[in-house]
């Protein structure tokens, strides 16, 4: 629930130009919560991260895995989408569910350089704030960690991070709590009013 | 490029190095750019500015998540970021950072400056390890406790596969070694050709299906860590040394194959590849027994 004051502040930021916030971090790290948690604010949010269903596609129209030469052509077309989400957004407050720059860490991670279209585009289009969410403590101790998925993912998670400073942002890292306590950190830093929730 | 992280007192000394100037960082410091956790992040790892970027990126990334709450802040003024204003000296940086931590000046220089430097190069080698590829070494295992849950998230998606992929690498390096163990017992117990032969057949078949596997997971996995298919391939023992186009034609009928019975139909003709490969462990076997 939008709270009276929060309303108002996303009103009077309608009436002036783009304010672009983008929510990232690695896999795990309570992104879709803390998106769902800024939509039932009825804060202007983009839902779904455009990649993943690029991804399906790619995958269904390749019959099989990613390939390395598949994965440029893939990151091109996610590049795109996140141009055209950038560009869409004209007036008021509104948060990206990933940002152009996470293709830097999508490159990193499988060992390829950014394409001339990431940089490009990174110089163009720029956003006013990037949250980083580190991610949420599981309950395991780090030495359970032998999963080569479960290392992979803390790689990519770093390596996105990593891309956001190649991009030259100073992200602002969330501390991994409640998406309830992550979203009000987040107004808190952006001096908007924190959401209603009801008694 | 580095095959092992740089020690603790090497950290700590490249540290206290960039301690002087602050961030960022703007030429190499020697044992900071050799960390895998840096090289990891390079653009281009071999690429002494590109290193640099990454050790920057890295250090404002620990620096903002530095974990003792009490000294954050002053942890961030020492070294250059706010607090701290740009373009510090070092004795300015130190005393905004004693008056964020609350401490004289000359305690926090000498008590709590070390340790905020031991924190932050214990942070360093921690990230180090977690990029360490142990790519020929086959994933350790331990009892299943809650199911997985993968991350509907491309990135997730990608790491989940990936893990899939060196599972089944690993089930056909290890289906092979054991029917290349399988052979040299044979032979140490002095069998008949008639017992080795079909293993050898089987092992040819595994050979295949491991090899096609390698090949598979490198095409889309490869990210030049040196393992190529041929290394992996070794791991599981020694085989006969087949010809490039040899070992093309094995791998392509035992990927096409499921079963044994289907490759072995597909490569009954091939004698050259029958003697290329079976005739070794035989001679292998006959060597054996004139000792």
């Amino acid at each position: 629930m939008t709270g009276t004051a929060l309303a108002e502040a996303l009103g009077a930021a309608a009436a002036a130009g783009p304010l672009r916030y983008v929510i990232t971090g690695g896999p795990s790290s309570g992104k879709d919560d803390l998106i769902e948690a800024i939509l039932d604010a009825q804060i202007p949010c983009m839902e779904a991260e455009p990649g993943r269903e690029i991804y399906r596609k790619h995958r269904a129209r390749l019959g099989r895995h990613l390939r390395r030469e598949d994965r440029h052509e893939y990151s091109l077309e996610v590049l795109d989408a996140f141009i055209s989400e950038f560009t869409r957004h004209k007036h008021g407050i509104r948060f990206f569910n990933r940002g152009i720059p996470d293709g830097y860490g999508w490159d990193a991670f499988f060992g390829l350089g950014p394409t001339p279209q990431l940089e490009q585009a990174n110089r163009i289009y720029r956003y006013d704030v990037v949250f980083v969410l580190d991610p949420l403590d599981r309950f395991e101790d780090a030495d359970d960690v032998v999963w080569a998925q479960d290392r992979e993912i803390r790689r990519v998670h770093e390596l996105i991070v990593q891309g956001y400073y190649d991009a030259g942002y100073e992200p602002v890292f969330v501390p991994p709590n409640s998406a309830v306590e992550r979203l009000d950190f987040i107004c808190a830093n952006l001096r908007l009013p924190k959401p209603s929730r009801g008694a | 490029m580095p095959k092992k992280s740089p020690a603790s007192q090497d950290v700590i000394y490249g540290l206290q190095q960039v301690l002087r100037r602050g961030l960022p960082v703007t030429s190499a410091t020697g044992s900071l750019t050799e960390l895998r956790g840096v090289v990891a992040r390079a653009v281009d790892p071999t690429d002494a500015p590109s290193r640099t970027s990454a050790l920057n990126g890295l250090l404002q990334s620990l620096l903002a998540r530095f974990k003792d709450a009490r000294y954050a802040e002053a942890v961030r003024a020492l070294f250059g970021l706010p607090p701290a204003l740009p373009g510090q000296n070092l004795t300015q940086r130190r005393s905004a950072a004693a008056v964020s931590a609350g401490h004289e000046v000359h305690h926090f220089r000498k008590r709590v400056e070390p340790r905020l430097i031991e924190q932050l190069a214990a942070d360093l080698l921690a990230d180090a390890d977690g990029f360490t590829r142990t790519k020929a070494i086959a994933p350790r295992l331990t009892p299943a406790g809650a199911r997985p849950r993968v991350p509907a998230d491309p990135f997730a998606w990608e790491v989940a596969e990936e893990e899939e992929a060196v599972s089944r690498l690993w089930a056909a390096i290890y289906g092979l070694r054991a029917e290349l163990v399988a052979i040299e017992r044979l032979v140490s117990l002095g069998s008949e050709e008639a017992q080795i032969v079909p293993r050898a057949v089987t092992a040819a078949w595994m050979w295949g299906r491991a090899s096609a596997a390698a090949v598979a997971h490198g095409q889309a996995y490869g990210r030049n860590d040196g393992q190529t298919p041929d290394v992996m391939l070794s791991l599981a023992g020694w085989t006969p040394p087949l010809p490039a186009p040899l070992a093309t034609r094995l791998r392509e009928a035992a990927s096409t194959a499921d079963s044994r019975r289907e490759f072995l139909a597909s490569v009954r003709g091939d004698v050259e590849l029958g003697n290329a490969w079976i005739r070794p462990f035989l001679s292998t076997a006959i060597d054996e027994e004139s000792r």
